[in-house]
């Protein structure tokens, strides 16, 4: 898969080290700031490496998390608890990462097994209920769009998310990462900590697995009509 | 080239621009976060400890962290409601919170329902060491805001008979977005072992909240029967650090003892209540 998202890898790094100014009890004096970091910067020793801050990591990466939770299908009414989950482990964590660390990985680790987390006691209260549909309602419209795209797109979305219902976790997050947050294969690799012709060959199995569900729902759907 | 039909890949291209988080619930789910910080929910956090077991995860720090977190699902973590007072506001939140979460240690044995699975996922860990405390923070302001606003943090439990503290719960209509979202995650299948964690949480909390509240003399009681009851918890260090408080507060405990134990918790969540409440102990 082609790189057509290459900002993706920049913004990590240059999320990983954005801080906003930090809170007065907060850990160093350093003074660190928008004018110490830049784009591509090559890694600043660690004494110099600014420490993060817990507003910037959230106020950089909530959206990140928010919307990777509810492709992975956190229903809405549980995707707030979701989130906030995911940055209670980033408060309570946040000292020991390194300005320069690899964030964005970190946090979809953390997500990842909060969702695999609530999927699972989800489906031991009601083992044979689908997970809850999206409620499009929700779903903010972008700006810029009119009323029938939006609608379009959630109830896209709506059915993508029941469809990846069917996959396996793991084939899930990865699916997730790969055609909707449109990382490369290097990138998902980064993100996950596996190898890159891993990535591909779970990849490949995540499609065939999609469009097969896919196929079905159209089957039914037709069977429906009869 | 894709590997898909024309039509899932219309699918996909629709269903990618769906997700948006709106500014304003960003604004709501980070201000129940923080209160939910600032009000010590952490410290129920650390029950869900048990359910997590021999959580091979990652078997970094990270995973008790985020082990802290499974329990809390566990038992409803959306209930959870805190009150923001005015006090409260952004200057204690982000750093200063040396919450119980810290504190909690991730016990190996227990409830085992983990399988190791997910070790695909995070590869992201290697940079962090194996710590399982913070830095020690000087949130010298932390306290005194915590103790002038006492009565209204709280922190609301789900329903379980032990577990609910009757004395005040208030949670606030504005930040209660988070409590709603409490159904789904409720699968405490962990059986007594969630409900025993629960009520031993429960218990702590109840001292700490009256410790807060100026009532030592009950923190105290409290806290004698959690010894009595969970001896070997996990959450013997917060017992300890909060009998600690107790005691300064009552003028129960001679200097000596107070400087000598202050010393070996100057790393802890606690320092900066134990140095408060101890360090004017003059007997």
């Amino acid at each position: 898969m082609d790189s057509d998202a290459p900002g993706q890898l920049d913004g990590m790094r240059s999320s990983a080290q954005l801080v906003s100014a930090p809170a007065p009890d907060v850990r160093r004096s350093t003074p660190l700031i928008e004018a110490s970091v830049t784009v591509g910067a090559t890694n600043p020793s660690t004494a110099d490496c600014p420490k993060l801050s817990f507003e910037g990591v959230y106020e950089s990466h909530v959206e990140f998390v928010f919307r990777n939770a509810q492709r992975l299908g956190v229903a809405d009414g549980a995707l707030d608890d979701i989130v906030q989950q995911v940055f209670l482990v980033v408060h309570r964590r946040l000292v020991e990462v390194a300005g320069d660390a690899p964030i964005k990985a970190w946090l979809f680790g953390i997500l990842a097994h909060v969702v695999r987390d609530y999927r699972r006691s989800l489906r031991r209260k009601s083992p044979h209920s689908a997970l809850p549909p999206i409620d499009p309602a929700t779903l903010a419209e972008p700006a810029g769009r009119g009323p029938f795209d939006a609608l379009a797109r959630s109830e896209a979305f709506e059915v993508v998310v029941g469809l990846l219902s069917e996959l396996s976790d793991e084939k899930r997050e990865i699916f997730v990462l790969s055609e909707l947050e449109q990382l490369t294969a290097q990138e998902i690799s980064d993100l996950i900590g596996v190898n890159a012709s891993t990535v591909y060959s779970r990849l490949r199995a995540a499609r065939q697995d999609f469009e097969r569900a896919v196929e079905r729902s159209r089957l039914r759907d037709t069977w429906r009509l009869r | 080239m894709s590997d898909f039909s024309p039509e899932t890949d219309k699918l996909l291209e629709l269903a990618r621009g769906a997700s948006a988080l709106s500014e304003a619930r960003s604004a709501q789910i980070k201000a129940s976060l923080l209160s939910q910080i600032a009000a010590g929910g952490a410290l129920s956090a650390a029950a869900s400890h048990a359910t997590w077991g021999k959580a091979a995860w990652l078997s970094s720090p990270l995973a008790k962290g985020i082990s802290v977190l499974a329990l809390l699902s566990a038992v409803g973590v959306g209930v959870y409601a805190g009150v923001r007072t005015p006090n409260q506001a952004p200057s204690t939140a982000p750093g200063s919170l040396p919450s119980a979460l810290a504190g909690a240690r991730a016990p190996s044995p227990a409830a085992a329902d983990r399988p190791s699975e997910a070790r695909a996922v995070p590869g992201a860990n290697d940079s962090t060491p194996s710590s399982g405390v913070p830095n020690a923070r000087d949130t010298g302001n932390a306290d005194p805001n915590a103790a002038a606003q006492a009565p209204d943090t709280v922190v609301v439990t789900p329903p379980n008979p032990a577990a609910v503290s009757a004395s005040g719960s208030k949670a606030s209509t504005g930040v209660a977005h988070a409590t709603p979202a409490s159904e789904p995650t409720g699968g405490a299948s962990a059986g007594t072992t969630a409900d025993t964690l629960a009520e031993e949480t429960g218990l702590l909390r109840d001292a700490d909240q009256a410790l807060r509240a100026g009532n030592a003399q009950r923190a105290l009681a409290l806290l004698d029967e959690h010894a009595a009851r969970y001896p070997n918890g996990v959450l013997e260090p917060e017992r300890s650090a909060e009998r600690m408080i107790a005691r300064c507060k009552l003028g129960q405990m001679d200097a000596k003892t107070a400087q000598t134990y202050l010393a070996t918790q100057v790393n802890s969540p606690f320092a900066a209540r134990l140095k408060d409440a101890c360090s004017s102990v003059d007997r």
